[in-house]
């Protein structure tokens, strides 16, 4: 099992360049920390417009900033937006490749379509095409890489021959991922031969037959790249303390907090109804239905690692019975925790939790 | 620039219109209309406009949108009857609602059921929809003014029995226990058909509704459905002056019906 972390960069009003400087700051602190601790990847978002919840509009220039700060950590996009409105799958291929170069070769290139009307609706994307031009940029990008000329008459996209360039620096190209909200996304990625990054936090449960099918259908998969990447991530929230209900009680308020962010964004489902997103994406499945009973969104049951090291090293082994490659850790949110509990927290979970899963394991059964 | 605190509405809670009609849901039971229409369509606003007519116990949704929906349907207490409805998008907590600005009704019947079990404070207009061979319209004219003349076009079905079409409860101003409260107005759906189209050609009076900077400039979709609806009782309500933080959505209890 590996570790990473995982960046939405969301920042609390007002929007001062004190407030906007501190959450990148800080976020960077954390990850030349977890390169030092041995956490194997940084993940950052793509999201536009989407007030206080995320201002990582510009993953690649985060992403470039911890790879220039770090030497062993993967940098790694979670994802860049596969929409013509958006980006230019020759923009995406140069990128990541330049980042290749510039963190020598520890690229990890995710791939996404964008579930709000926020971002969809800001670019004036067309709404019931997005998942045609992901499955059209899956398939240039690889090629962009490891052709020394390409030229491409698509749907979506189209170019005369030319030469794309850097190349990357991993033999053939970096990973490619997929990231999966809706269900039956995970079958998307598995039929390209891609990585499943799971970005709907819920149940260990749920996720199991998610992960089981997404290792069946992968067995057949024609890939988009030169290599099937048979990986499956899964997006979670850790905070790490000696005292595991004080923990408990910081990660339902890194929850409400996240949630509350969530909850002023508009779901391509409540305002533009289209069959390309029939199911809610990360942010709308975060609330319950309207007009369900209640209004709070009780957390999952499972799989979140708020607790003390042995309460952690119990949650992360289910994850590994449900066959995840490795789980990448929301550590703040909105800078509601300070800083030094989030370090501390990266810390303890470093010495305490992460020797239980690697290669060299410690034996002995977690005392509980 | 300014750089606010915290989004949410800073309206006169004054300015909301509020049914003068008791609420009275002590029937408990489900209104059913077989067959009705329901024409929707969506429109982004300035944040600025949409800040300025909720109040502060909702946020608004980012971005500001405002809807009209016109619902038509025949009902063995009202008969046929034609309901529009202007709300602004907002979230009380983490839950997408619209806040009804403006309602009107072509049937009084009809016009003191939603009163008396929604909240609804419609006005008595003429209201319309209808399908053509290539668009929706629907009209409302109220005291010889057309307040709303809004259509889609460029029509196309959506498959899947309507199973991507959602919309958010609406909440309407009224008195519950001796206190003005927004009550929630909500439904469910069994969708027969379900069209998207582009909202075009609108006549939209803003000033009409008694609020400046309420346009249509910006169309996001419109739908037309038909569909059976379930309109269940009233349950839930959400404070009108209490800030959103410590506001929130509660459900209606038993005492707050009996006084």
């Amino acid at each position: 099992m590996k570790f990473g972390l995982f960046y939405e960069l969301s920042t609390p009003r007002p929007f001062t360049t004190e407030n906007q400087r501190m959450v990148i700051e800080n976020a960077i602190e954390q990850t030349v920390l977890a390169d030092q601790l041995g956490f194997s990847s940084v993940w950052c978002v793509e999201h536009h417009f989407l007030e206080e919840y995320s201002h990582s509009s510009c993953p690649d220039m985060f992403l470039t900033a911890v790879a220039r700060e770090t030497t062993d950590i993967r940098v790694c996009f979670g994802i860049g937006t596969c929409v013509p409105a958006m980006h230019s799958p020759i923009r995406w291929a140069e990128k990541a490749a330049y980042l290749d170069m510039l963190s020598n070769g520890r690229v990890e290139f995710g791939t996404g379509r964008s579930s709000t009307w926020n971002e969809l609706g800001g670019f004036e994307a067309n709404v019931d095409d997005t998942k045609k031009s992901w499955d059209e940029y899956c398939r240039v990008i690889p090629q962009m890489w490891t052709q020394e000329r390409f030229s491409y008459k698509g749907n979506y996209f189209s170019m005369p021959e030319r030469c794309v360039l850097p190349k990357p620096v991993q033999e053939p190209h970096p990973p490619m991922w997929v990231a999966v909200t809706a269900p039956g996304t995970e079958l998307d990625a598995a039929d390209r031969g891609m990585g499943a990054l799971i970005l709907s936090i819920s149940d260990v449960e749920r996720n199991v037959p998610r992960i089981q099918e997404y290792r069946e259908h992968i067995k057949t998969c024609e890939p988009v790249g030169e290599f099937i990447n048979d990986q499956v991530a899964i997006a979670n929230w850790m905070y790490c303390h000696e005292d595991s209900e004080y923990a408990k009680q910081k990660g339902n308020e890194l929850i409400g907090t996240f949630g509350y962010m969530a909850g002023q964004t508009v779901e391509i489902s409540e305002a533009y109804p289209a069959n390309s997103y029939k199911a809610l994406g990360l942010l709308g499945s975060l609330r319950q239905d309207p007009n369900a009973p209640g209004d709070k969104k009780n957390p999952p049951a499972s799989g979140l690692c708020f607790g003390d090291p042995a309460t952690i090293i119990k949650t992360i082994r289910l994850w590994e019975e449900a066959g995840a490659d490795q789980i990448i850790f929301m550590v703040q949110a909105r800078e509601h925790l300070p800083q030094e509990e989030v370090l501390n927290s990266m810390r303890l979970f470093a010495k305490e939790v992460m020797p239980h899963f690697s290669e060299d394991e410690i034996p002995a059964a977690v005392n509980t | 620039m300014r750089y606010p605190e915290l989004l949410y509405g800073c309206g006169d809670p004054e300015t909301i219109p509020v049914s003068k009609t008791p609420l009275d849901v002590s029937d408990g039971s489900a209104i059913n209309i077989t067959n009705a229409e329901i024409f929707y369509t969506l429109y982004e606003l300035k944040m600025s406009v949409a800040e300025t007519i909720l109040p502060a116990s909702l946020h608004p949704s980012i971005p500001a949108l405002f809807s009209v929906t016109f619902v038509s349907g025949e009902h063995e207490i009202t008969g046929a009857f034609n309901l529009a409805y202007i709300g602004i998008a907002c979230r009380t907590g983490i839950k997408p609602r619209h806040l009804i600005i403006k309602s009107f009704c072509d049937n009084d019947a009809a016009l003191k059921l939603f009163a008396a079990r929604y909240g609804f404070n419609a006005s008595l207009a003429r209201v319309s929809c209808r399908e053509t061979y290539d668009r929706v319209n629907g009209t409302i004219r109220h005291e010889d003014q057309i307040i709303a003349d809004i259509s889609i076009g460029n029509c196309s079905p959506l498959i899947g029995s309507g199973g991507v079409v959602k919309y958010s409860p609406a909440l309407n101003a009224c008195v519950l226990d001796e206190q003005i409260k927004l009550v929630q107005f909500e439904a469910n759906y069994t969708f027969k058909t379900v069209i998207r189209g582009e909202p075009s050609d609108q006549i939209f009076d803003s000033n009409a509704l008694g609020h400046e900077g309420l346009n249509t400039h910006y169309p996001v979709a419109g739908t037309h459905a038909v569909a059976d609806v379930n309109l269940l009782p009233a349950r839930f309500q959400v404070d009108l002056i209490n800030p959103a933080e410590t506001g929130g959505a509660t459900k209606i209890t038993t005492e707050q019906l009996k006084k």
